[in-house]
């Protein structure tokens, strides 16, 4: 049997179960649109602290978490979810291992997000970043993921197909290695290893939540989507493999590059240096590889929107894992460390790639999963170049802009509120891109609703519904 | 493109264990878990031992409230704006304090290194600001700092008659805020406490020539917006949002006249015993710009005019006998500040030779004190004597520097 170079035909459809998706979807989307908001909260708040006047409930520090928690296990995770109940039980060719399993998984992670982001709202934050919740939300958190980790392996444990897809290969990495890395964040660092050592592993538990849970599953979507899209295999299965060893091997070790010049073991520091300067061979290898499956595709990309939002997010992939490895040296953390460069940094994968791939994967399986076409190509339109202006024009530039102004001014030894003073102009500015942003959410959300509600006026994605793709 | 019919690192087994758990486990072990090898044994400074283990009840009560502040630090949500490590990079030692030592967080759990900064590194923020500063701050960071983006806690406080007073959590935090970079503590309060014993900046001076003098006051009015009405009052007068917090309340700096040099000196210093923290990270030119500001005509209210029928002169000699038996002790013979009991004050007493006091001043003072310092009332002298009392201290002032100017 060969190994598949990509993913399985049509006909297999049956056995993806169209409400689990979609449920995970609308729960996903809530996740998108809530925290999102408070992030425009956020960013007026920091302009102008005085904005929704002094409630504790609303204090900047807390509602800065409710964000962050609430953009990464609301809206990326639970999308994620919603898109590996579409992928996993066609790369298996077989159902998922259990969906009362996965019905249950939704309701425990549902229910314990949603009490766990109102509890950081009420000050219970464990001083862990990315792992505020307190160990009495952490325990059924793990737990559902745990869950959601059993289904999705057993479902690839049990499946006829032996040689798996470079997709499978990710998304089992993204689970068991996440499922390890959770529980090492929330007990190490927080409870048994004080100070400089803690903080080393906390910067493991920082990038590998970001590098082992966020970046295997979205690339792992990538593989999946853009020859689904493409209809043709992808380029080099020799780069697939190098892309994805790489990827595991490397990413884990460069965590205490988010403590760099900190008390931390010197030595440690100073290999974190080369060690994520090698992330660079895994984003060259993958990009190539997707560039050289997008050879005569290009021409698609004007009509096709899932396709489109792939690509953009591939562009944005491309941009964020050479910029990481490049700005990863002991020049020019000293200015850039703790300013708003890192800020811009980090939000580029979370806009202008994941959230571009989830999009990207939405706009193709939804049709399949409601049974109807994509509501308005007008909204389509709109959310693709919203989102894209929006966060390049309206965030990237410049928040980039004013981490550079800060470290600057900080180094110079001027009095710290110069340094504020000086940034507050461009945090007004990033308060309209952020909204424009919104905006595309929103128009995502509109479009996506509207399909499942109303039939379509304009076929988004060119071609009629082909009625035995439908799983809904 | 090749398919490998049976490469074992393409099925579920390898990309499990080996991309799964053994990576893992090395980045655990090898990046992680190897740090703590290393900083485990080593030995801990006496200082940061004995705060952790105190032996006695009141040591105890304290690190119990340090340790509730620091769960207020994170309950509050400021862990994500204020990082707590000085890196030995970017002139940040300059800034903050030496470089932070692994061994200073050891018994901190979880760490609260931090990986932001929308507000400045507090990792030796410990006795920089006193703790009246601190809960200013707390109420509403504008008041100390006018431009600040901060957050208010005022759900920290509660109302008592027309004061705000801290809660115990509030308490908690600043104690927790106190005890920050407590290795190097004592150092940075002893800079602090320099008070009087730093450079002299008696040379300093308004300048001669007139545009000079403009551009300094345009630039220190300026500065004094941004960095000093929040107490001081906008017109200086002391009149602000942060005066029922403040004990002793901020300096009146209009009623009085104000030797530059001396102003420039506490800026550099601050005032220990009082919220006035030190502005040394301004440079000097704004140091003195802010001083020139401060001691000009246009800031300075105008003196009042003794009552009618009062002769100076008589009233000086008057007053010389009082001050030398009552107010020398802790103001110095000479109004230098330096009587043996006033040395050991903090706040430090009144330096009348660099400050001269409005006459409705120094009359307040005697009528009611200074609350928040050791300057009791002196309500046993008369009428008359206070009058006495008051021209006597205004005759100390050794910078006549508005004089000369003909006002």
């Amino acid at each position: 049997m060969t190994t598949p170079t990509s993913p399985p035909a049509r006909g297999s459809h049956q056995i993806v179960n169209g409400a689990l998706v979609r449920a995970h979807a609308y729960i996903a989307l809530l996740g998108l649109l809530v925290p999102l908001f408070i992030a425009l909260i956020l960013s007026i708040k920091l302009h102008n602290p005085e904005f929704l006047g002094n409630s504790e409930y609303l204090t900047f520090g807390r509602i800065r978490i409710f964000h962050t928690l609430g953009a990464i296990f609301g809206w990326i995770s639970v999308s994620f979810l919603a898109i590996l109940y579409y992928c996993v039980p066609k790369l298996a060719r077989r159902p998922l291992l259990s969906e009362p399993l996965a019905w249950a998984t939704l309701a425990l992670y549902g229910v314990t997000l949603i009490t766990g982001l109102a509890s950081i709202l009420m000050g219970h934050i464990q001083g862990i970043e990315y792992h505020e919740f307190e160990w009495w939300i952490d325990i059924p958190f793990a737990l559902a993921f745990v869950m959601a980790t059993v289904n999705i392996l057993g479902t690839f444990i049990l499946s006829p197909q032996k040689n798996l897809y470079v997709a499978s290969w990710y998304f089992i990495l993204g689970f068991i290695f996440t499922a390890l890395n959770f529980v090492m964040g929330g007990t190490l660092p927080a409870f048994v290893i004080p100070g400089a050592a803690g903080a080393e592993l906390t910067g493991l538990w920082i990038h590998n939540a970001v590098g082992l849970w966020v970046t295997p599953i979205g690339v792992g979507i990538m593989y999946y989507f853009l020859p689904a899209n493409l209809k043709k295999p992808i380029f080099s299965h020799s780069m697939s493999l190098l892309g994805f060893w790489t990827l595991a091997f490397f990413y884990p070790l460069g965590g205490s590059h988010h403590y760099y010049f900190s008390p931390v073991p010197r030595f440690i520091q100073m290999l974190a240096v080369p060690l994520t300067g090698t992330l660079l061979i895994v984003v060259i290898t993958v990009v190539w590889n997707w560039v050289g499956t997008m050879k005569n595709g290009w021409k698609y990309l004007q009509d096709n929107i899932s396709l489109r939002f792939l690509v953009a997010g591939m562009f944005g992939y491309m941009l964020t894992c050479t910029q990481g490895p490049l700005h990863n040296n002991l020049f020019m953390q000293p200015i850039i460390h703790f300013t708003d460069w890192i800020v811009a940094h980090a939000h580029i994968p979370m806009i202008a790639v994941f959230s571009m791939w989830i999009i990207g994967a939405y706009y193709y399986i939804w049709p399949k999963v409601t049974g109807k076409p994509i509501y308005s190509k007008s909204l389509a339109e709109w959310s693709f170049w919203l989102l894209f202006l929006g966060f390049y024009f309206g965030y990237f530039i410049p928040v980039t802009c004013s981490g550079l102004i800060q470290g600057y001014f900080w180094e110079s030894g001027a009095p710290f509120i110069e340094s504020v003073r000086a940034s507050r102009s461009i945090w007004v500015f990033r308060t309209i891109g952020g909204s424009v942003i919104y905006a595309g959410f929103v128009c995502l959300a509109a479009n996506m609703a509207l399909t499942a509600l109303k039939p379509a006026r304009t076929p988004a994605t060119g071609a009629a519904i082909n009625p035995a793709e439908v799983v809904a | 493109m090749s398919a490998n019919s049976n490469n074992p690192m393409e099925k579920f087994g390898a990309v499990f264990l080996i991309s799964g758990v053994v990576f893992f486990l090395i980045s655990l072990f090898g990046m992680g878990l190897s740090g703590w090898l290393a900083i485990k044994d080593k030995p801990v400074d006496a200082i940061l031992r004995d705060a952790q283990f105190p032996k006695d009840e009141e040591g105890k009560k304290l690190l119990a409230s340090e340790q509730r502040g620091r769960h207020q630090f994170m309950s509050q949500g400021c862990l994500h704006c204020h990082s707590q490590f000085v890196r030995p990079t970017a002139n940040e030692a300059m800034r903050y304090g030496p470089p932070s030592q692994d061994i200073e967080s050891r018994y901190e759990i979880p760490h609260l290194f931090g990986t932001r900064r929308v507000g400045p590194d507090l990792a030796r923020e410990g006795f920089k600001r006193t703790d009246d500063w601190h809960f200013a701050h707390l109420y509403n960071p504008r008041i100390t700092v006018p431009d600040s983006n901060m957050p208010g806690y005022s759900w920290l406080f509660e109302v008592e008659g027309k004061f705000f007073k801290p809660k115990q959590d509030a308490i908690d935090l600043v104690n927790y805020l106190q005890s920050l970079g407590r290795l190097k503590r004592d150092k940075i309060k002893q800079a602090a406490d320099d008070h009087y014993a730093g450079e002299s900046f008696a040379s300093v001076g308004i300048p001669q020539d007139a545009e000079m003098r403009d551009i300094l006051f345009k630039r220190g009015q300026e500065l004094f917006g941004e960095n000093c009405s929040g107490c001081h009052g906008a017109s200086a007068d002391g009149q602000s949002a942060a005066k029922p917090f403040l004990a002793p309340r901020a300096q009146n700096l209009a009623a009085s006249e104000w030797n530059p040099g001396y102003v420039l000196q506490v800026l550099a210093t601050g005032v220990p015993g009082t919220s006035m923290p030190s502005f040394r990270e301004w440079g000097y030119d704004d140091l003195r710009a802010m001083a020139v500001y401060v001691s000009s005509k246009e800031v300075h209210a105008p003196d009042e005019t003794l009552p009618q029928g009062m002769d100076a002169e008589a009233l000086k000699e008057q007053g010389k006998g009082i001050y030398d038996t009552q107010c020398a002790l802790c103001h110095g013979p000479a109004g230098d500040a330096d009587g043996p009991a006033g040395l050991g004050l903090r706040p430090r007493p009144a330096k009348f030779t660099a400050q001269r006091p409005n006459l409705s001043q120094v009359l307040g003072a005697l009528e009611e004190g200074v609350p928040g310092t050791a300057m009791a009332a002196f309500t046993a002298l008369s009428n008359d004597e206070k009058h006495a009392v008051s021209v006597y201290v205004q005759s100390l002032y050794a910078f006549p520097m508005l004089e000369e100017e003909g006002q």
